[in-house]
């Protein structure tokens, strides 16, 4: 009973539902304030139901399959990314107590399947059979291929800091004084997911003013919705995991609890979609050039700080 | 008048057959023989430094009672390399089936130009590279804009061309091969979100990098210049609303100013101010456009509500003045239609200041912004020598560096009496195109608020009601207000016989007119000399080598507005 009320309800699909749509509300809201926009005003206070109004619309909408392209292939994907989204949140430990998945191996399986998202993506951009998917999808694989390599050492550095890849120990161990050990690694996940996630100045495989809207362009209707879906659900789990690994997760200043893992969260939300309003798009290159060049070596060198601060600050073995 | 006759005299000395016909305005009207054509115009721009061609276009004499010479004349204008003198060459062809020869080799912006005349007039010009259809859909059968085309007869086009017959030769000049270089084919456009209007640009690419490409335009062509030929002339100015309609009026007043200086007539200076403000404003709105725009094409979505919420703002105030927001219609030939209305300062000052403090956040947002300036900055240069040969004016070619500006070069409407300055660029990349244009806005803010200052009391309107409207108490009270009335209705504003260019300084670069009038109340030409048309023709060129998302911001950059491009 209780497994099905987490798989089905907290924290599993009904949860990435409700945030999907609070948070695309939210997204939508936060960004029309820094707009000087109004934003989302007519349904439900404050415009709060227009996602739910979207949503349905999506649901009741033709899904178009288009002509010459692997129905199983353009299909599945949809299905897919979802899926694999929605399975990460097992991982997380979302209150004191609850923790679906509680294994040794946390850190990796989080990385994993984190990383695997993209590439499903990328599979849509070469089963759509058009060519600014194809050249959304070629986009995303560079990005991901750059982005990945500080993505993955970044995510390591709080394991490596406290010898263990249990979340919950993680959770457990962090204090005020491992946070600032870790900021600098934590700065580096953050730029590393704003790639992984292809949000701006990274947003180069969806640069809708480029090439339509890359690997999106094809889908349509229900499909479509589920591929918004898994993003959104991208960001809970993504943003869930940099809370957990770098800030502490579920505790608080005065008490420990799923609220506090979401208020940090949400200000995680608010300066990425600061850091949204006001950039510029990078291009192809530049991005290229960042990863390889600056990305990489710094995330090198925040592993020799994290090794020199266990031996030296923490005082570990 | 006589300095124009000197400048002129080393062409009539060293060909004799070339004559002096008569003065338009103050631009001499060569006329040339035929054959002599290219060497001529060779002359012209390598002894006599006429670098910058600005039209080429025919007039169909039939309808013509007693026509001079043959059926077809063609007109080449020249703007002189210090830009305040033009030349107007006239050649008459004997036939169109052989025409005259090509000077694409000379102006690299006469390819777009003779393409349009072969495509509306029939006219053939040897040895052009790609002598085909341009405004007009590939299947189209005859030309248009000769006087025995029925000005309603439509046809029927369904078919798309693939343009390969332009892109493979342009392969073949680079030595890339299809197959074996992994080129991959691609549309930018005619539905594009960054095409800005419906443009499509073919290109070749290898990986994301555009190896050749090829632009097709004439997606909103939809016959301006021959409407023209069967309205009088107030009927025209609803449709030059359309042709830059991100600064309608300015196209306004400089329909309506071409008109006046064909007959001769000055507006009162009220009406003159008024005038000045509204193409500043107009300006403004315009570049204010492009701007946003072209920051949205770069993901920098936040700078385009801060500078599109102002252009609303303008947009209110106009259309609290005009009727209208975006398709004002407010000038007429001799004055406009109204006065401005009660309290119209404090709205304007209001507008201003908003529209000031807009451009001061984007600035603030974007001038350091590291991501910004890498994105843009030498994207697509184009040289002081290369802009003038594509026939660049307005802000893409003063970012280029040359300091082209017919408010300084050829002073109209008291332009010489304000306190501006004129804004350069230096390397004539995307960058210098942009900035150019934030610099341009605060400067057109400037005249406004002297004009502001400064405007006059008094009329707007001439007074003269032959050509406006007389007041509504004299048309009901007196039979020469009626005669007026009746008169400018029905046959409109007669303008006297004979043909001029009038060239303004628009948001875009220079919006010339080339009217002929055969004496009655339509006109018997208009040719729009339109700068998006000569920038987009550049496009292709210029974005060559560089990556898709540096295209993009180049067509943003360049602000083709397609309805003044397709005419």
């Amino acid at each position: 009973m209780e497994l099905l009320f987490n798989i089905y309800v907290f924290p599993g699909t009904l949860f990435v539902l409700v945030w999907t749509v609070f948070v695309f509300w939210f997204f939508r809201k936060f960004m029309a304030y820094l707009h000087k926009r109004i934003g989302p005003h007519y349904n439900g206070p404050a415009g709060s139901l227009q996602t739910l109004y979207d949503l349905s619309k999506l649901l009741s909408k033709e899904s178009i399959t288009p002509h010459n392209v692997n129905p199983y292939l353009f299909s599945a994907i949809p299905i897919l990314a979802p899926t694999i989204a929605i399975l990460t949140v097992v991982l997380i430990p979302w209150t004191p107590e609850l923790t679906i998945v509680d294994t040794s191996y946390g850190v990796l399986a989080l990385v994993v399947l984190i990383g695997i998202e993209p590439f499903l993506l990328f599979l849509t951009g070469f089963g759509s059979n058009n060519k600014y998917s194809f050249l959304g999808g070629i986009r995303i694989l560079t990005q991901m291929i750059s982005m990945e390599t500080s993505f993955f050492l970044s995510a390591l550095s709080p394991a490596l800091l406290f010898g263990t890849m249990n979340l919950i120990e993680i959770t457990e161990a962090n204090t005020w004084l491992t946070t600032l050990i870790l900021l600098p690694g934590a700065i580096l996940f953050f730029i590393s997911i704003l790639g992984v996630l292809e949000q701006p100045p990274f947003n180069i495989p969806d640069a809708e003013q480029e090439i339509v809207y890359g690997f999106y362009t094809e889908y349509s209707g229900t499909n479509y919705f589920l591929l918004k879906l898994a993003e959104f659900g991208e960001f809970l789990v993504v943003f869930a995991a940099t809370i957990t690994l770098f800030f502490g997760g579920y505790r608080g200043l005065f008490f420990d609890s799923f609220l506090c893992l979401f208020v940090k969260m949400l200000i995680m939300a608010m300066l990425m979609l600061a850091i949204r309003a006001s950039t510029p798009r990078i291009r192809l290159n530049q991005m290229l050039a960042f990863a390889w060049s600056y990305l990489v070596p710094l995330s090198f060198l925040n592993m020799v700080w994290i090794v020199i601060a266990r031996l030296y600050i923490v005082g570990g073995g | 008048m006589k300095d124009d006759l000197l400048e002129i005299q080393p062409l009539l000395d060293k060909f004799e057959t070339t004559l002096l016909l008569r003065m338009m305005g103050d631009t001499p009207l060569v006329s040339v023989e035929n054959e002599q054509l290219f060497t001529v115009v060779d002359f012209l721009k390598n002894k006599m430094d006429y670098s910058l061609l600005l039209d080429i276009t025919a007039v169909d004499n039939l309808d013509i009672s007693h026509p001079t010479s043959t059926r077809f004349e063609l007109i080449y204008l020249f703007r002189h390399k210090e830009f305040s003198r033009i030349l107007a060459l006239k050649t008459a062809v004997a036939d169109p089936d052989t025409g005259v020869e090509s000077i694409v080799s000379l102006y690299e912006v006469a390819d777009w130009l003779e393409r349009e005349v072969w495509d509306q007039y029939g006219i053939v010009f040897q040895n052009h590279p790609t002598l085909k259809r341009i405004l007009n859909h590939n299947e189209f059968v005859g030309h248009p804009m000769r006087k025995d085309y029925e000005i309603t007869k439509g046809q029927y086009c369904t078919q798309t061309q693939d343009m390969m017959d332009e892109m493979k030769p342009l392969l073949d000049a680079r030595g890339l091969e299809m197959e074996r270089d992994e080129l991959m084919i691609l549309n930018l456009g005619p539905s594009h979100p960054a095409s800005h209007g419906t443009i499509r640009t073919l290109v070749a690419l290898d990986g994301e990098t555009i190896r050749a490409g090829a632009s097709e335009i004439g997606y909103l062509h939809r016959g301006f210049e021959k409407s023209c030929e069967n309205h009088t002339y107030n009927q025209i100015i609803p449709y030059t609303d359309r042709l830059n309609y991100c600064s309608a009026l300015m196209n306004n007043i400089a329909f309506a100013k071409t008109v006046e200086d064909m007959m001769g007539i000055t507006l009162p200076d009220r009406g003159i101010f008024i005038r000045v403000i509204l193409t500043e404003l107009s300006r403004v709105i315009d570049h204010l456009v492009c701007l946003a725009a072209g920051l949205l094409d770069m993901g920098a979505q936040t700078n385009y509500w801060y500078l599109f919420n102002p252009r609303n703002n303008a947009y209110d105030f106009l259309s609290k003045l005009t009727g209208a927001r975006l398709t004002n219609s407010y000038m007429r030939i001799g004055g406009m239609t109204h006065d401005l209305y009660e309290g119209w300062r404090a709205d304007l000052d209001d507008v201003l200041k908003k529209v000031d403090s807009g451009i001061a956040q984007t600035l603030q947002m974007i001038q350091h912004n590291r991501i910004y300036n890498d994105r843009i900055q030498n994207v697509s240069p184009v040289s002081a020598e290369q802009a003038i040969a594509y026939g660049f004016t307005g802000p893409n070619l003063r970012a280029s560096g040359v300091a082209y500006d017919l408010r300084f070069d050829k002073p109209y409407y008291y332009y010489d009496h304000f306190d501006f300055d004129l804004v350069v660029g230096s390397q004539g990349d995307t960058y210098d195109r942009m900035m150019v244009r934030f610099e341009e806005m605060l400067q057109s803010m400037r005249i406004i608020t002297q004009a502001a200052d400064e405007i006059p009391g008094g009329e707007i309107n001439i007074a003269d009601h032959r050509i406006v409207m007389p007041p509504k108490t004299a048309v009901y009270n007196t039979i020469e207000g009626m005669m007026n009335q009746f008169k400018l209705v029905y046959e409109g504003v007669k303008v006297p016989k004979g043909e001029y260019y009038g060239a303004f300084e628009a948001a875009n670069g220079e919006l010339g007119f080339y009217i002929v009038s055969d004496g009655s109340g339509t006109p018997y030409k208009v040719k729009v000399r339109a700068p998006s048309f000569v920038h987009m023709a550049a496009y292709p060129k210029i974005i060559e080598n560089y990556q898709v998302a540096d295209a993009i911001m180049t067509l943003g950059s360049l602000n083709i507005i397609a309805g003044e491009m397709d005419r």
